[in-house]
């Protein structure tokens, strides 16, 4: 096989994917061990937070803590499951044979997972923002709205459209002699 | 496949064996074979050409419409 003019920038994408994976593992595991930790050492927690932050109402603070992190696990996992789809993709590309009816179906699937990690986004800010502004600090975005996350979510539809075609212009190529 | 190949046949007319047209027409074993056993789903017309000019035929004889009126 030739080598790929854009070799080395698939290199780099698979490299900086397994980084995201490593982090995106490590949220995961902080996420649980803190979902299970911080109950247990609620009261500890309330004391430390009645000492440092007295005006902090902390009633009902640690169901809505709990929310962020259960809202929070759901993207994490839908973007170790994306990064996983890219990178099997990237190995056809290397293999010479992107244009197969899997990668369509790996698209459209990272589409859906994108479109979910952005509905969940929303409850997720909601929560997020009304614990910080316990804490006097609302500067978060509630709305979750975000044009790149849209034109996103477009784009690999409309990729998955295109590697649909490529298949089936390929499985045409394959039987022409 | 309704449309037959009758490259087998004209080969054995010509006593052409088909790693010979193969170099003849510049087109690969593989793809000759292809051809040969019916499992090509298109062909060029490129490739029709070159394989009539090889075996001094016309594209009917080569290729047939199984049920067709001859």
């Amino acid at each position: 096989m030739t080598p790929h003019p854009s070799g080395t920038l698939l290199q780099a994408t698979r490299v900086i994917i397994i980084i995201c994976l490593v982090l995106l593992g490590i949220a995961a595991v902080v996420l649980v061990i803190g979902g299970i930790v911080l109950p247990i050492k609620w009261d500890y927690a309330v004391s430390v937070i009645a000492r440092e932050r007295p005006e902090v109402d902390t009633v009902g603070l640690l169901s809505q803590i709990l929310m962020i992190f259960a809202f929070g696990f759901v993207p994490i996992v839908l973007a170790w499951s994306i990064l996983r789809k890219l990178l099997e993709i990237i190995a056809t590309v290397e293999q010479g044979n992107p244009f197969v009816h899997t990668n369509a179906i790996r698209l459209k699937a990272v589409g859906w997972m994108m479109v979910a990690s952005y509905v969940i986004s929303v409850p997720l800010a909601i929560v997020a923002k009304e614990v910080a502004e316990r804490f006097g600090d609302g500067n978060i975005d509630a709305d979750g709205f975000s044009l790149t996350g849209v034109l996103a979510i477009l784009l690999t539809f409309v990729l998955a459209g295109v590697f649909e075609q490529g298949a089936a212009m390929r499985e045409e190529m394959e039987g022409t002699v | 496949m309704p449309v037959t190949v009758n490259l087998d046949e004209l080969l054995y007319q010509r006593r052409m064996t088909l790693t010979e047209l193969s170099e003849r027409v510049d087109i690969t074993l593989a793809n000759l074979s292809i051809l040969k056993t019916g499992k090509a789903k298109a062909i060029r017309f490129s490739t029709l050409e070159a394989i009539c000019h090889a075996l001094d035929c016309q594209p009917g004889d080569l290729l047939g419409v199984k049920g067709a009126a001859a």
